[in-house]
């Protein structure tokens, strides 16, 4: 099986509060007609702002959150067709990594219990697993006896992939896994993870809003805004010559330590979307510099072009 | 050390322990009324139902030592009796709204909706008749009785412990490490035993010594209606209502089994106190 | 003169087991118009220290040293001289407006409340300026904005709101704390150049704390790195960066991915981890992390010293111009 994760189609609603008794339940798509899929082995980055619908494309993924249409196959099997039992044992093969290593990890359990729960047997039984899964991840296996308070943030976030580790998955899915870490400590995390990659053949899914941290762990990206992708493809392509005009502003807003002097300041700020894009059009219109009428009028397809990427705008050719 | 004990003490909870002086001052106080309860089965310092018409309001002496009623029985001897039945009703009626209330507000936090409010209305109702209307009921359905007001003030307990074990709970719900335990592959049985109810388990060993206290006061007003304890037997509550009319000829005839149950609910309170700061792991290290 | 002087700060928490030291010895100073960056991870004691300045640390902790604000000692200053500073003649902004913003109160009352409480403005003065004020923080349709609560604002336009607050009163000095980390990178480089633009316009200093180098390095002018709860160098941030001093920062450096990682391709961690405040060892802080450590480490803490014009480092062996040696 090559593709682990191929995800087609995808759209999430989420339901409004009804306005009064009588008016239509409304609803809010979060997500849009996402396809994409990964194969043995690639790493693809999710990145994207707050509300462009990057969490819950992971959401949707981890079986969370059921979604309103589309298809969402992992190792070739439709999570969300399969019977509710046989999914709680079927989650063995993908796991995920949390944000915030102080919220994920349950304060009154111990590290030993918190790393055996995907293996749904008791800790006493998986021991040698929590053990080799807490080598792995470089702590060490005594450790397992002590509860999470007794831990940094950063070694709590090492305790969290021992326990998306241990039952061995073919998918990972990490969501801003070191955005709440130290920098000095945000390395040690994103090199343990590169070399987990590297060394147990593991298959990522990984969400960011940090273009760097994505350059340095993934092979492919996906740009996502208000729901859609807009760009999508090699992550040297695409990064290093941005074509959508939203990743060209992504790219340029991240603050960079190369560039010279002080106090310098970008004029091609994009101020906020003015008002809520035209439901027909392309999502980024109101915010974009090169909009033309016609992105107000259609939505632009994701179109291929020669160097292999994708790219959803009307002006690129 | 094994690799996960869950249940074996771990040093950090051992210290705890240790530590914990309302535990210690709350297990003691607990401990001996308990006791002088269970004692009171084989021996008390005088028959305690003998009347003695000869021996009537004696203050309290070294052959009384906390004096004689009305009917000239041995006070101690009454309260150490009364005990029986006054931590019977307060045990089994939080027993009662403990398990009851909880498992509904379980429930209601893990399946929201209409289950949730199916749940929260029957709750509002049974808010809206109080303890002794609800004893009222049953005495006349099933006859008066201590059973019965066990019974009563436990079905009042349930919507206080479903109320707040909903709350909590809800905000379990929602923490990072519950849609871990979902992307484990638990279920949502599971999750509720082993990570919400946990979580919470302070906040219901709380409400249940003030539950607790309260049982056993509202026993009291119960009996003094005749709903409760029926006379012979005796209980610290229908000891202080029945009590209040000597007020002023005898008044260490309420002053002891008013301390009794003021000595009983703060060594409860402290049991509680203890109990919450031992179940957390983070304790050891705040101290 | 000096817009802000500290001299000497040390920050203690009263704890059971005795008193713990958090900050020591930390003395800056901050010119009119002048940026200057506090770099530093969490528990390094860089919001502590802005809370000191402000007179905000929380019950338990006390400061001595002397934090001068144009030649008054705001140490010890009382509270009500205090209140007529905060928020006037010193403006805050802090990490989530969420909590600096009262949800029950519309944008345009807060605004308007510093305008009536330090400057004295009547209602309908007031009303007027902090329209004004919106709209010079480029807050999209003001008037309409103005009778809106901050739940129907979005993140970034809250942060605005935080700083027209800010500057309702044209302070002197402005303390960001964070005022960006939790926006998103578009956001974030907004908000970055309004408080650029303030800043040159009005010769406002301001103190801006930030975990982000990447900031760090586009808006300030000098940079305070600090570890476990001293200052263990400053330097101009071009400096800085293209040759950091201390092995902290070059360590700092070294482990973001922004930077193009090591000739192997990997990422350089620092190894370890900060020292919790009661645990701080003997000698320098950052020895147990450090590659470059000497005996001398171990043995005594270094002092911030110069080490070259305009720059100083805590460090017995602090690298010049890209070497390591004793200076």
């Amino acid at each position: 099986m090559r593709e682990i994760l191929s995800v087609s189609q995808l759209s999430i609603d989420y339901p409004l509060k009804r306005e009064s008794l009588f008016s239509p339940r409304r609803s809010l798509r979060a997500v849009d007609d996402v396809s994409f899929s990964i194969v043995r082995g690639r790493a693809l980055g999710l990145v994207g702002e707050s509300g462009s619908g990057k969490s819950s494309v992971a959401r949707a993924v981890m079986g969370l959150q059921r979604p309103s249409s589309g298809t969402l196959n992992i190792l070739g099997r439709d999570i969300f067709a399969m019977p509710p039992r046989e999914l709680l044992g079927f989650r063995a093969h993908f796991q995920m990594i949390f944000q915030d290593p102080y919220g994920s990890l349950d304060p009154r359990h111990t590290v030993g219990r918190i790393v055996a729960e995907p293996a749904r047997r008791s800790a006493a039984e998986m021991r040698n697993e929590v053990a080799a899964a807490l080598e792995a991840v470089g702590l060490n296996p005594q450790d397992s006896s002590r509860y999470p308070h007794q831990f940094s943030g950063g070694q709590r976030q090492r305790i969290a992939i021992a326990r998306a580790l241990v039952t061995r998955p073919a998918l990972l899915v990490a969501d801003e896994p070191v955005s709440a870490l130290d920098v000095s400590v945000q390395a040690q995390v994103l090199n343990l993870l590169r070399k987990l990659r590297e060394t147990l053949g593991l298959t990522y899914l990984f969400i960011s809003h940090d273009l760097a941290v994505v350059r340095y762990i993934c092979d492919d990206i996906c740009v996502m805004f208000a729901g859609q992708i807009v760009e999508h493809g090699d992550v040297g392509t695409v990064l290093n010559a941005p074509a959508h005009p939203y990743t060209i502003a992504l790219r340029d807003a991240m603050p960079r330590l190369d560039r010279h002097g002080p106090r310098r300041r970008r004029s091609t700020s994009p101020e906020e979307a003015r008002a809520d894009a035209e439901p027909g059009g392309c999502p980024y219109a109101s915010r974009c510099t090169l909009a033309v009428p016609k992105c107000i009028r259609e939505r632009p397809e994701l179109r291929p072009l020669p160097d292999g990427r994708s790219v959803a705008c009307h002006n690129v050719q | 050390m094994t690799a996960a004990s869950t249940s074996t003490a771990s040093p950090a909870r051992k210290i705890g322990w240790l530590r914990s002086p309302s535990l210690v001052a709350g297990g003691i106080i607990s401990a001996t009324i308990t006791s002088a309860a269970l004692l009171s089965f084989l021996w008390t310092p005088y028959p305690p139902l003998a009347m003695n018409m000869a021996q009537r309001f004696q203050p309290p002496s070294l052959q009384h030592v906390f004096g004689t009623d009305q009917f000239g029985r041995d006070v101690l001897s009454l309260l150490m009796t009364g005990a029986q039945s006054s931590l019977a009703v307060g045990v089994v009626a939080v027993a009662i709204g403990l398990v009851i209330g909880s498992a509904l507000g379980l429930i209601a936090s893990a399946r929201g909706g209409w289950i949730d409010e199916i749940i929260m209305r029957m709750c509002d109702f049974l808010f809206a008749f109080p303890a002794v209307l609800c004893a009222v009921m049953l005495a006349a359905a099933l006859g008066a009785g201590m059973g019965n007001a066990m019974v009563a003030i436990g079905v009042y307990n349930i919507p206080i412990f479903a109320r707040i074990v909903r709350g909590a709970a809800a905000g379990v719900w929602v923490r990072e490490f519950v849609l871990a335990a979902r992307t484990s592959g638990k279920s949502s049985t599971h999750i509720a035993i082993e990570h919400v109810l946990p979580n919470i388990l302070d906040i219901i060993v709380v409400q249940a010594t003030i539950s607790f206290a309260t049982a056993i006061l509202a026993e009291a007003a119960l009996s003094y209606l005749g709903l409760g304890t029926q006379p012979p037997t005796p209980s610290w509550g229908r000891m202080l209502h029945e009590s209040q009319v000597f007020l002023s000829r005898a008044p260490y005839l309420s002053i002891f089994p008013g301390l009794t149950i003021v000595t009983m609910v703060l060594g409860i309170n402290l049991l509680g106190d203890g109990l919450r700061d031992l179940l957390d792991p983070r304790y050891a290290r705040e101290r | 003169m000096a817009l802000l002087q500290v001299q000497d700060i040390s920050i203690s928490i009263d704890r059971p087991e005795g008193k713990v030291g958090l900050v020591r010895d930390v003395s800056f100073d901050i010119q009119p118009g002048e940026i200057v960056g506090m770099l530093g991870e969490s528990g390094c004691g860089k919001s502590l220290t802005a809370l000191a300045i402000l007179g905000l640390l929380p019950e338990g902790m006390t400061a001595t040293g002397e934090i001068l604000f144009k030649g008054a000692n705001l140490l010890t200053l009382d509270e009500p001289s205090l209140c007529r500073l905060r928020g006037n003649r010193i403006g805050l902004i802090f990490q989530e407006p969420m909590t600096t913003l009262n949800p029950m109160m519309t944008i345009g009352d807060q605004v308007m409340e510093p305008l009536r409480l330090h400057r004295g403005l009547g209602r309908h003065d007031a009303r007027a300026e902090a329209l004004r004020l919106l709209e010079r923080i480029r807050l999209p349709s003001p008037r309409q904005k103005f009778d809106s609560y901050p739940h129907q604002l979005s993140g970034g336009q809250r942060q605005r709101v935080v700083i027209a607050m800010a500057i309702a009163c044209k302070p002197e000095l402005l303390i960001a704390d964070e005022p960006t980390t939790a926006l998103d990178t578009t956001m974030q480089m907004q908000i970055l150049d309004l408080l650029l633009d303030l800043t040159d316009e009005t010769d406002t200093g301001l103190l801006l704390i930030t975990h982000d180098l990447g900031v760090m390095a586009e808006m300030t002018d000098r940079i305070l790195v600090m570890y476990g709860g001293s200052i263990v160098e400053t330097s101009p941030t071009a400096d800085l960066i293209a040759s950091p001093a201390h092995p902290y920062s070059r360590g700092l450096l070294r482990a973001i991915p922004q930077r193009a990682p090591g000739s192997d391709g990997w990422l350089e961690p620092i190894p370890g981890t900060v020292p919790a405040p009661a645990a701080r060892p003997q000698g320098c802080l950052f020895r147990a992390r450090c590659p470059i450590a000497i005996a001398e480490c171990a043995a005594h803490r270094p002092e911030l010293r110069d080490i070259l014009p305009g720059r100083s480092a805590a460090c017995w062996v602090p690298i010049i111009h890209g070497r390591t040696g004793d200076a």
